[in-house]
């Protein structure tokens, strides 16, 4: 694991485009509950009575299973700076999904501040577990901070 | 023509089908609370200590545990969604945080009709935080089906 977090990013740089291989992760009962109160979002169901999950539940498929990519980031200077989410149906509540991810850019840049950052760029694309229909595509871009201030 | 409806909120202006410029919500306030990050970790599957920790997040650099981004927008989302009346399916979303926000502080919610569309509306979201903006950008949201 590359030490500083400049090291980190020139790792990054190497695994851009770099599909993972297929995540599988079930669109829980329990967890769609609890995501549904955390954040204030009703009860839906859909046309046929299935019941849907909060859209943006999305991103517990990518935080219960981290992409191998993930830590390569250290999480201690990682803030989350933007999100895209596009749904191409409901989070139906006991399907698979299945998603794949991949860094699609770095780009080393300052903040405000004249802290040194990278902006890391992340794509992760979700289908139907059992039909292979796609489901939602999101893109994550975060900033991995230097260490020194 | 869209038959979404905006609920009435101070100084919203209803309408029966939503124009450019027409309210969801007006600086409704909600509060990101030690409590609801809990929930949000527990449920999201993020227990990064930036989110939980106070000690761990000053050591990062930040004065104290900040709220999971994802859960301001969520929280943020939700709300907006929530404010447009009848049954909406959200389709995409497009959000900034451009800046972290503090576990314990409130943020008041705005949101305005961007464009009717044939089958839903896009609506400009933002929400302030004690040191700003911390949700800037947009969500489409169609008709329920």
């Amino acid at each position: 694991m590359p030490s500083t977090v400049a090291e980190r990013a020139a790792r990054l740089r190497e695994l851009v485009d770099v599909r993972s291989g297929d995540h599988v992760m079930p669109i829980d009962a329990a967890i769609a509950a609890g995501f549904a109160s955390a954040v204030g979002a009703p009860r839906r169901v859909t046309a046929e009575g299935e019941v849907v999950a909060p859209p943006t539940l999305i991103t517990r498929m990518v935080s219960a299973d981290r992409p191998e990519w993930y830590a390569t980031m250290g999480r201690e200077h990682l803030l989350h700076i933007a999100e895209r989410q596009r749904f191409h149906r409901p989070l139906v509540v006991g399907r698979d999904l299945v998603w794949q991810s991949a860094i699609t850019g770095v780009r080393e840049t300052r903040g405000s501040d004249g802290r040194r950052l990278w902006i890391v760029a992340s794509g992760y694309w979700f289908r139907d577990g059992a039909t292979g229909e796609p489901v939602a595509e999101v893109t994550r871009t975060r900033a991995v901070l230097d260490e020194a201030a | 023509m869209s038959t979404l409806k905006v609920r009435h909120r101070i100084i919203a202006v209803v309408s029966e089908a939503p124009k450019p410029g027409d309210l969801v919500c007006w600086r409704d306030p909600l509060t990101i609370d030690s409590e609801r990050v809990s929930r949000f970790a527990a449920a999201s599957g993020d227990f990064n200590p930036l989110h939980l920790d106070d000690a761990f997040a000053r050591r990062a650099g930040q004065p104290a545990a900040i709220a999971h981004g994802m859960c301001t927008l969520s929280v943020t989302v939700e709300h907006v969604l929530g404010a447009l009346a009848g049954p909406v399916e959200l389709r995409e979303l497009a959000l900034r945080m451009p800046r972290p926000m503090p576990v314990g502080a409130a943020i008041e919610i705005e949101a305005a009709i961007a464009e009717a569309l044939a089958d839903g509306v896009l609506v400009e979201v933002r929400a302030d935080g004690p040191g700003g903006r911390v949700i800037d950008g947009w969500i489409r949201a169609e008709h329920g089906r």
